[in-house]
């Protein structure tokens, strides 16, 4: 397994340059692009910019392992609005794009958002149908659609197997799970997640959860192993599947001081979960 | 043979294709036997429409409903006993006089505007082109996720007919004015939908989508189309006991309850 950590954990005011550096020497392989959410990697950064961005990467002796987005929290494919609908579809094309550029296989989509004004079941047709309009796409360009788990953000896809029914629903190889352990809260098990899904895990978002506590504070998510997950019982079935991928870092709770910090701590609690010395 | 949803609806597709194809074939063979009302048409208003989901919806919910129809883009749609326009953009007058026509000799027309999300500049053209050839007079969209409100409770279409049934929101409504028509359904205390007599035929216009609604199987969108299709049958007294399905199917196909509608 390889290890990966998120743009947009670099602190900010950092250059891309500063935090490629940091990355490397913190110890991961690779790093996850944000589209959207950093500086140097936006919807209007050009094909030429997207190049100059892999050529920086390389030299910093990394690659990229997979271009994620929250842009569709914004532009849900879901939404009723189709022109809203549109741009969703517009960005995945974008991610898939630049995907092919930077010289990786996987992107992370966030494919329906559940609200108050757009009920489930219009949110489910909405997405399946996105997919499968973007699973060709993605399979030309030799890209993997990794649908991410974002259980109670999302309000969507709750269970593993209502989840597995959603990937059969929509039927393209080329589209699975970005599943994100820390994304489980009271309502499930990470390990039973990876189980399930198995092969169609694109790849994997790791960081902890805490499950008692739910959403009191600035958020429920903390450091690896701080939390409830069950970081042995993940390792076993990540084995027990044969999941050799990249393993990406998202780390949304942030150290108040010394930022750095949380790239090597993250990075060595990862090198532990990898060599199952939990 | 098992077959998946997503089979079917190619199929579907497919076959309504097909049967356009063959109705244009048809109307250039035999003129005459084309001038003849069709059952049911289901016309797509083609991807130009905000709502192009809807007409999937009523596709959906016709055929759960045992309802023959034929899915079409002609515009004007040839004559038929019913027609319906989901997700409905017309912003030209010629295309909807050719309506105008079907509904004085006879036709009912559920129209279902997709004009809730038109910018302002076409949404005051298609305003202009519904007064002129309905004599409706519609208000601009209302944002029902805007308000305090909507969040303490969600802002349902309260339908008065043809059935009395809440069916939940599609985010914005088109307002209607109430001359010369009946109000059949109300967000609160504006209505959003009439029906309204034209010639010897019945409009009933829909300021709030339905088709949406019918995709994502919602039970109340898919009992108020029902009770639309039976209502097809009413005007004949003697037959409202028999408006089951397969009597609207008959009276859609043009071979049964031969009175007038509604």
């Amino acid at each position: 397994m390889k290890k990966s950590i998120g743009d947009n954990e670099i602190p900010r005011g950092w250059s891309f340059e500063q935090g490629l550096d940091l990355v490397k020497k913190s110890g991961y392989d690779g790093i996850e692009l944000w589209l959207g959410e950093v500086p140097w990697f936006q919807m209007s950064t050009t094909d030429a910019e997207v190049r100059e961005l892999r050529r920086e990467v390389e030299n910093a002796g990394l690659v990229v392992s997979n271009v994620s987005t929250g842009l569709h929290w914004k532009n849900s494919l879901s939404a009723r609005d189709p022109k809203v609908r549109e741009e969703g579809i517009r960005i995945v094309r974008r991610q898939i794009e630049t995907a092919q550029m930077l010289g990786t296989d996987a992107i992370l989509v966030v494919a329906g958002l559940v609200t108050a004004e757009v009920p489930y079941n219009e949110v489910y047709n909405r997405s399946v149908e996105a997919m499968k309009t973007l699973g060709p796409d993605a399979a030309r360009a030799g890209v993997k659609i990794g649908c991410e788990n974002c259980n109670s953000e999302q309000r969507f896809l709750m269970g593993p197997r209502e989840f597995l029914l959603f990937l059969k629903d929509i039927n393209e190889p080329s589209v699975g799970i970005h599943l994100d352990v820390g994304n489980i809260h009271d309502d499930g098990f990470a390990e039973q997640w990876i189980e399930m899904m198995g092969p169609r895990i694109t790849r994997i978002h790791l960081k902890d959860v805490m499950k008692k506590r739910g959403r009191c504070g600035d958020s429920v998510y903390t450091n690896i192993f701080l939390g409830d997950n069950n970081w042995k019982a993940i390792r076993a079935a990540m084995t027990k599947v044969g999941y050799d991928g990249w393993l990406v870092a998202e780390m949304e709770r942030r150290y108040h001081y010394a930022q750095d910090q949380q790239f090597y701590d993250t990075a060595a609690a990862i090198d532990r979960l990898i060599a199952n010395k939990v | 043979m098992p077959i998946s949803r997503r089979g079917f609806l190619g199929c579907a597709a497919g076959a309504s294709a097909v049967g356009a194809a063959v109705v244009t074939g048809l109307r250039r063979l035999f003129p005459d036997v084309a001038r003849q009302p069709a059952g049911c048409l289901l016309i797509d208003p083609g991807p130009a429409s905000p709502l192009r989901e809807s007409v999937a919806g009523y596709a959906v919910a016709l055929s759960s409903l045992d309802i023959s129809y034929q899915q079409t883009s002609f515009q004007p749609p040839a004559p038929a006993r019913a027609i319906i326009m989901p997700g409905a953009i017309d912003t030209d007058h010629s295309a909807l006089a050719g309506l105008s026509e079907h509904l004085m000799s006879g036709s009912i027309v559920l129209y279902e505007t997709g004009a809730a999300f038109f910018g302002p500049e076409d949404f005051d053209i298609h305003k202009r082109v519904i007064r002129s050839v309905f004599g409706l007079s519609l208000h601009r969209p209302v944002r029902l996720w805007d308000s305090a409100e909507s969040l303490k409770q969600s802002p349902y279409i309260d339908y008065h007919w043809p059935v009395v049934t809440k069916v939940r929101d599609f985010s914005c409504v088109v307002p209607v004015g109430l001359e010369g028509g009946d109000a059949i359904a109300w967000f609160q205390k504006v209505p959003v939908a009439l029906k309204r007599r034209i010639g010897k035929g019945t409009l009933v216009f829909l300021g709030s989508p339905l088709g949406p609604h019918l995709l994502s199987a919602d039970r109340e969108a898919g009992n108020w189309l029902g009770a639309f299709c039976s209502s097809c049958c009413a005007a004949s007294p003697s037959r409202i006991d028999q408006c089951t399905s397969s009597a609207c199917v008959r009276f859609l196909l043009g071979t049964a309850c031969g009175g007038g509608p509604f």
